[in-house]
C-alpha cells in the first residue's frame, strides 16, 4: 500500500482500542525494508509448517499474503509453537501422499478422490494421535463438520463453468473464497446485489466432476477466510470441484425463481495449471475447461507491473509467476485449439493491494477507497445506477490497464493481453483484492496463533464479483 | 540507454474511483441497460405519440398510408418475443412489466386495428406507430452485451435516437401526407357535389313536356343521375370533422345545401317529367280497326319518367345529414326541404294520372302502392280541390259535353277524342292512371277511365249532351297469368268499385246477386229516384295476349 494513504484497520473497533496501532504497525514495519533476520525466521517457519508439502523453492514465499508472498519484512516470525500448531491444523498428510505429490504424473483421479484432503479442514482426529496415524481429511464426506448432505449429482445440465486459472500462488482459491463470501448475503453482494434475491447461494463441491455432489456449509467454508488464516496452497491431492448457487428472480412478472450454477475446478497451481499440457493432464483440462465460457487468468498485478520497492526475491518469485502464467496460457491454448469456440476471458490481477506494484495511482482510485469504505459502495452497488457507474469506471480501468501492457518494457507482460483473446474479443482487466495482504501479514505477525486471535473485522474483497457477474451475463444475458 | 532499474513506469494516473464511472448526463449511467432501454421504450412512445397529437391537424388526420396492421401485428409479435425472450433474465420488475405492458397493450392496438374499417380512427393510427417506435426501441435488449462493453452506458441512448431519427421524420412526412390527402378527399367531394348539382340542373333543366319527342336524348339526360354517388358525403362523419379541421366545411355544407335543393326542386311536379304530359297513353282503343293498341315509345319514356323520379329522390335521400360531425344548419335545411317536398308528394299521390310516382320514390319520400278503391277516387283534375273521381258516377253522367270539354284541359293524363262511328258522333275522354311496372323501373296502366258522350242517329253532338256511359279497363297485373288469375281479378275489381263508388254516391247500392256480393255489377239508386246501373264484369284479351277487365255503367 503505498505509503501515502492512511489506513486505519478496524477489528471491533469499539471493543478493541488498541485496533489501530496495528495498522500503524503494519506501514511502519513495511517502512523499515527488508529484515534479514525476520526473513530468516519467516523461511525456518516455512519449514515447520509443511515438511511435506512445500519444494525447497516454494517455501520461501508460500506463506505470504494471502494470495502470494508479501515481503517478509511486514512479518515477524511466529513463535515456532504457533507455527507448530498451525502446521498440524492446516496439513496432516501421511507420508504415502507426499510421494503422489513428488511424482504427480503418475496420480489418477481415483487415487485423488480417494486420498485428497480437505481445504480449510480441521481434521476430525484427535490432536494426539500420531501423526502419521492422524486420519487426513480425504474427502468432503469424510469431514462431517464441513458436510450437511451428499445426495446431489455434481453434474448438472446447463450449469455455466467459470474457469479460474493460473499459475502457482496467482491467488486462484482466495479469488473463489473471497467470491463466495462476497455472495453469501445478497445485498452485500457488491455488483451482484441488483440481481441476487430470493434465496441464499448455495455451495457444492466434489471430488470428480460426475461425483456426488456434496452441499457446503457456508459459514465453515469461509470461516478461515474471515478468520483471516492464510489458506493453503492448493495441491494436487485436494483439487476440488465446487458448483455456486446464485439464486435470482425470474419470469414475466419476477415471480419465479431460477438460479446461475457457477462451476468452478478448483486445481493445483504447481501440480496442473504449471505442468506442460499432455496427455496426462488433457482430460482434466478438457473435463474442467472445455466447455467454459468464461475463462479467468489470475496474474498477480505487481507480477506484471512491479515496483521500486521489489527485493530480489520478489523478482525471483516474480518471474516464476509470469513462467507458471504463461505454461497455463499455453495450456488453455492448445485445448481451446480443439474446440475453438468463443471464450470471453477476463485477466484478474490479483493482490491489487499490494504495495509491491508500481501502479499506485490505480491502486489509491481503484482499491483503496474500496477498502476503506466498503460500505458506502456496497450500499451504491445495490441500484442499477450504481452498478451503471460501477462497470463504466471498471471498463476505464481495463482500457487503462490495456494501455499499461502496451507500455510495459518486458514483452512477456505486453503481450499477455493479446495472448487471451479466445474469439470473443479482448479480455477484460479487472484489478482485485481477494484479501488484504500486508493486513494478513500484520495479523499473522502480531497474533501467530489464530485461535488466540481477538475477533476481527473481516477481509473486504474488493471487485472479486464482477467474474461471475460477466458469467451471468454469458449466461442470461442479465444487463439487458 | 540501459537503466538499473527494471520495474515499471505508469503512464497512466488518471484511475476512476470505483463508482465515478460515466457521466451524470449520461443516461446509460442512471440505471443498467433493462431499465434503460425500458425507459427509452416508454419515452420513444409517449414522445411519437405527443409528436403525433401535437396539433389538431395531426389529432384529426393523422393517418398511415397503408393498413395499420401491417405495423401493429408485427409490433405485438416482436414485443413478445422480447417479453417471452427476457422472461428468464434476473433482475428487478420494471423492465418485466414494461416488457409485458408493452406486449399486452401492443396486442390489443394490433386487435384494434384488424376490426373493420380502422382508417376511421385516427387515434389508432398514432397509437400504432407510438407501439411500433416503442417496440423498436426495446429490441436492443435482444442484443448480448458484456459487462465491460460500451453499449451498456449507450445502447439505450442509442436506440432512443436511432428510433426517434427514423420515426419522428417518417411520421412528420406521413402527417403531412395525411393532411394532403384529406384536404383532396374534401376537395374531391365538393367536386362531386358541384358536379352533382350541375347533372341535376341539367336534368331539371330538361324541357320534359317534349320529351316524348326524342326519348333517347331525355334517358341520356337521366343516366348521369344513377352514376351519382352522395352517401359517402353525408353518412361519413369523419369526412365533416376532417373539412372543419381544414377551414371547408363551410363551403362543402353550402355546396350540399344548393344540391338538396337543386334536387328538391327536380321533384316538383311542374319541373319533373310526367305520363300525363305524353301526347299518347300507354294503350289505347283503334276504333276504326277495332282493337287495342300499346304505345311504342311509353315504355322507354315511362322508363325515364320513373328513373328521374327514383335518382333525384335516392340522391336527396343520401344527403340525409348523418351524425353530430354535419354542420346543424345543413341538416336543419335538410329537414325543411324535406316536408316540403313530401306535402307536395302527397298531393301528388291523390292525382288519378300521375300518383304512381310517389310509389317509386324510394325511402321516406316514397308511399306504399295505393289500393284500387282509392285510385279510383283519386281525382282527375290538375287541382285536387276540385273533386271529380272516376268512380264518382253520379257526377260524371250528370256532366254535360260542353262542361266536360272545359273541364278537360285542366285534366292531365285525360284526352279527349271525337269521331264518327256508323249514323253516332262520339266524344270520348279518357283518362289514364298507372302504377310502377315491377323491376322494368316504367309505369303499366291500371286502370282507363273514359266518359262517351253518343249523339242521336244521324244528329250532331250537343253540348248539352249527358254521357251514354262511363267505361272502366282494368288490366290484369302483370305476373297474374291465365283466365282463372282474371276472373278472380274481376272480382276484386268489381268490389273495390262498388266500395268506391259507394262513398261517392249519394244513395244506395244494390248488388244484382243475390248473394250480395258486387261481382256481378250493381245497381245506384239515388234518393232523387235517378238510377245508375253498372253491368257484369266481362275479361277480354288485352295487347300481348293480356287480359283485362271492362266494366260498363249507364243510365238505369
Amino acid at each position: 500500500m503505498d505509503e501515502d494513504t492512511k489506513v486505519t484497520y478496524q477489528w471491533d473497533s469499539e471493543e478493541e482500542p488498541d485496533a489501530p496501532q496495528i495498522g500503524a504497525d503494519a506501514e511502519e514495519t513495511t517502512d523499515e525494508g527488508d529484515d534479514p533476520a525476520a526473513r530468516a525466521a519467516e523461511t525456518a517457519d516455512e519449514e515447520i509448517e509443511a515438511p511435506e508439502l512445500k519444494s525447497p523453492e516454494n517455501e520461501a514465499t508460500a506463506h505470504r499474503s494471502g494470495d502470494a508472498p508479501r515481503p517478509s519484512s511486514a512479518a515477524p516470525a511466529p513463535p515456532p509453537e504457533a507455527a507448530a500448531a498451525r502446521s498440524e491444523r492446516i496439513f496432516h498428510l501421511p507420508p504415502v501422499l507426499s510421494a503422489v505429490e513428488d511424482e504427480p504424473e503418475e496420480e489418477t483421479p481415483e487415487a485423488v478422490s480417494a486420498s485428497a484432503p480437505i481445504p480449510f479442514a480441521r481434521p476430525a482426529a484427535p490432536q494426539s494421535a500420531p501423526r502419521s496415524a492422524e486420519a487426513p481429511v480425504t474427502s468432503p464426506a469424510a469431514a462431517p463438520h464441513l458436510i450437511d448432505e451428499h445426495d446431489v449429482p455434481f453434474e448438472l445440465a446447463g450449469a455455466q463453468k467459470l474457469g479460474i486459472v493460473g499459475g502457482k500462488m496467482a491467488g486462484k482459491s482466495y479469488l473463489f473464497q473471497a467470491m463466495v463470501y462476497r455472495t453469501t448475503a445478497g445485498v452485500k453482494s457488491g455488483a451482484l446485489t441488483y440481481y441476487l434475491e430470493g434465496g441464499g447461494i448455495r455451495l457444492f463441491s466434489a471430488l470428480q466432476h460426475q461425483g456426488r455432489a456434496d452441499t457446503l456449509n457456508l459459514v465453515r467454508f469461509t470461516r478461515r477466510y474471515e478468520r483471516w488464516e492464510r489458506l493453503p496452497q492448493t495441491i494436487l491431492i485436494n483439487q476440488l470441484w465446487y458448483r455456486l448457487q446464485l439464486p435470482y428472480r425470474t419470469g414475466l412478472l419476477g415471480t419465479g425463481r431460477g438460479a446461475l450454477e457457477v462451476e468452478y475446478f478448483d486445481g493445483s497451481g504447481e501440480g496442473f495449471f504449471e505442468v506442460g499440457f499432455s496427455r496426462e493432464n488433457q482430460e482434466q483440462w478438457r473435463v474442467g475447461y472445455s466447455d467454459a465460457r468464461v475463462m479467468v487468468f489470475c496474474l498477480p498485478l505487481w507480477a506484471a507491473f512491479p515496483g521500486r520497492s521489489m527485493t530480489e526475491e520478489d523478482w525471483r518469485r516474480r518471474d516464476e509467476l509470469l513462467e507458471g502464467f504463461e505454461q497455463v496460457v499455453q495450456n488453455y491454448t492448445s485445448l481451446w485449439e480443439k474446440f475453438g469456440h468463443p471464450v470471453r476471458t477476463i485477466l484478474a490481477l490479483t493482490m491489487a493491494d499490494d504495495p509491491r506494484g508500481a501502479l499506485t495511482a490505480l491502486r489509491e482510485s481503484w482499491i483503496t477507497p474500496y477498502l476503506d469504505q466498503d460500505h458506502r459502495y456496497l450500499r451504491r452497488l445495490r441500484k442499477g445506477s450504481g452498478i451503471a457507474r460501477y462497470l463504466a469506471s471498471a471498463r476505464r480501468v481495463s482500457e487503462a490497464l490495456r494501455a499499461e501492457f502496451e507500455s510495459a518494457r518486458d514483452p512477456h507482460v505486453a503481450g499477455i493481453p493479446q495472448k487471451l483473446s479466445f474469439r470473443a474479443g479482448a479480455p477484460w482487466l479487472i484489478p482485485v483484492s481477494a484479501v488484504e495482504g500486508r493486513m494478513l501479514d500484520s495479523i499473522e505477525s502480531r497474533y501467530p496463533d489464530p485461535d488466540a486471535r481477538p475477533r476481527l473485522d473481516p477481509p473486504v474483497p474488493a471487485h472479486v464479483e464482477l467474474p461471475l457477474l460477466v458469467a451471468l451475463c454469458e449466461r442470461e444475458n442479465a444487463l439487458m | 540507454m540501459h537503466s538499473f532499474d527494471s520495474s515499471h513506469r505508469q503512464t497512466q494516473t488518471q484511475w476512476p474511483d470505483p463508482l465515478a464511472g460515466g457521466e451524470l448526463w449520461n443516461p446509460g449511467s442512471w440505471a443498467l441497460p433493462a431499465t434503460t432501454l425500458s425507459v427509452a421504450s416508454l419515452v420513444a412512445f409517449v414522445g411519437v405519440l405527443a409528436f403525433t397529437l401535437r396539433s389538431e391537424l395531426m389529432r384529426t388526420l393523422f393517418v398511415l398510408p397503408f393498413h395499420p396492421a401491417f405495423f401493429s401485428v408485427p409490433a405485438a409479435a416482436l414485443a413478445w418475443f422480447i417479453a417471452l425472450t427476457c422472461r428468464n433474465r434476473p433482475g428487478r420488475h420494471f423492465p418485466r412489466y414494461w416488457v409485458l405492458i408493452l406486449a399486452v397493450g401492443a396486442s390489443a392496438v394490433a386487435a384494434a386495428s384488424l376490426l373493420p374499417e380502422p382508417g376511421r380512427q385516427p387515434w389508432l393510427h398514432n397509437l400504432v406507430l407510438a407501439t411500433a417506435a416503442a417496440v423498436l426501441t426495446l429490441t436492443p435488449r435482444l442484443v448480448r452485451v458484456a459487462p465491460d462493453s460500451r453499449l451498456v452506458q449507450s445502447i439505450a441512448t442509442l436506440s432512443l435516437v436511432g428510433v426517434l431519427v427514423l420515426v419522428l421524420p417518417s411520421a412528420f412526412v406521413i402527417g403531412r401526407g395525411a393532411v394532403e390527402r384529406q384536404r383532396h378527399r374534401v376537395e374531391t367531394h365538393l367536386r362531386a357535389l358541384c358536379d352533382g348539382t350541375a347533372e341535376v340542373r341539367q336534368a331539371t333543366g330538361y324541357d320534359w313536356s317534349r320529351m316524348a319527342e326524342n326519348p333517347p336524348a331525355a334517358a341520356a339526360v337521366v343516366e348521369p343521375l344513377s352514376q351519382m354517388q352522395l352517401d359517402q358525403v353525408t353518412a361519413d362523419p369523419t369526412l365533416w370533422r376532417i373539412a372543419a379541421t381544414l377551414g371547408l366545411a363551410e363551403e362543402l355544407a353550402a355546396t350540399a345545401e344548393e344540391l338538396m335543393e337543386s334536387l328538391a326542386g327536380g321533384l316538383s311536379p311542374d319541373r319533373a317529367p310526367q305520363l300525363s304530359a305524353l301526347p299518347e297513353p300507354a294503350v289505347w282503343w283503334d276504333h276504326e280497326r277495332k282493337r287495342w293498341v300499346a304505345s311504342a315509345a311509353f315504355p322507354a319514356l315511362s322508363r325515364t319518367t320513373g328513373e328521374y323520379h327514383r335518382q333525384l329522390g335516392r340522391l336527396f335521400q343520401e344527403l340525409a345529414p348523418d351524425g353530430a360531425a354535419v354542420p346543424a344548419g345543413l341538416a336543419r335545411r335538410h329537414r325543411e326541404l324535406q316536408e316540403e317536398l313530401r306535402s307536395a308528394l302527397e298531393q301528388q299521390a291523390s292525382s288519378f294520372s300521375d300518383g304512381w310516382i310517389v310509389e317509386s320514390l324510394p325511402g321516406e319520400l316514397g308511399s306504399p302502392p295505393p289500393p284500387l278503391v282509392e285510385v279510383l277516387q283519386a281525382s282527375l283534375l290538375e287541382d285536387p280541390s276540385e273533386s271529380l273521381a272516376p268512380a264518382d258516377l253520379g257526377q260524371l253522367m250528370r256532366m254535360t259535353l260542353g262542361r266536360t270539354q272545359v273541364l278537360a284541359r285542366r285534366a292531365p293524363g285525360c284526352k279527349e277524342r271525337t269521331y264518327e262511328e256508323g249514323s253516332y258522333e262520339y266524344s270520348r275522354l279518357d283518362c289514364y292512371a298507372y302504377r310502377p311496372a315491377g323491376e322494368d323501373g316504367g309505369a303499366d296502366l291500371r286502370v282507363e277511365m273514359r266518359l262517351v258522350y253518343r249523339s242521336r242517329p244521324a244528329r250532331e253532338l250537343g253540348s248539352w249532351e249527358k254521357p251514354a256511359e262511363v267505361f272502366f279497363l282494368f288490366p290484369v297485373p302483370a305476373g297474374e297469368e291465365g283466365i282463372g288469375a282474371a276472373e278472380r281479378y274481376a272480382q276484386q275489381v268489381m268490389s273495390e268499385l262498388a266500395a268506391a263508388v259507394g262513398r261517392l254516391w249519394n244513395g244506395g247500392v244494390r248488388p244484382a246477386d243475390r248473394g250480395g256480393t258486387h261481382h256481378l255489377g250493381f245497381r245506384l239508386v239515388a234518393d232523387d229516384g235517378e238510377g245508375l246501373r253498372v253491368y257484369r264484369p266481362r275479361v277480354v284479351t288485352f295487347v300481348d295476349e293480356r287480359y283485362a277487365v271492362e266494366v260498363r255503367a249507364e243510365r238505369s
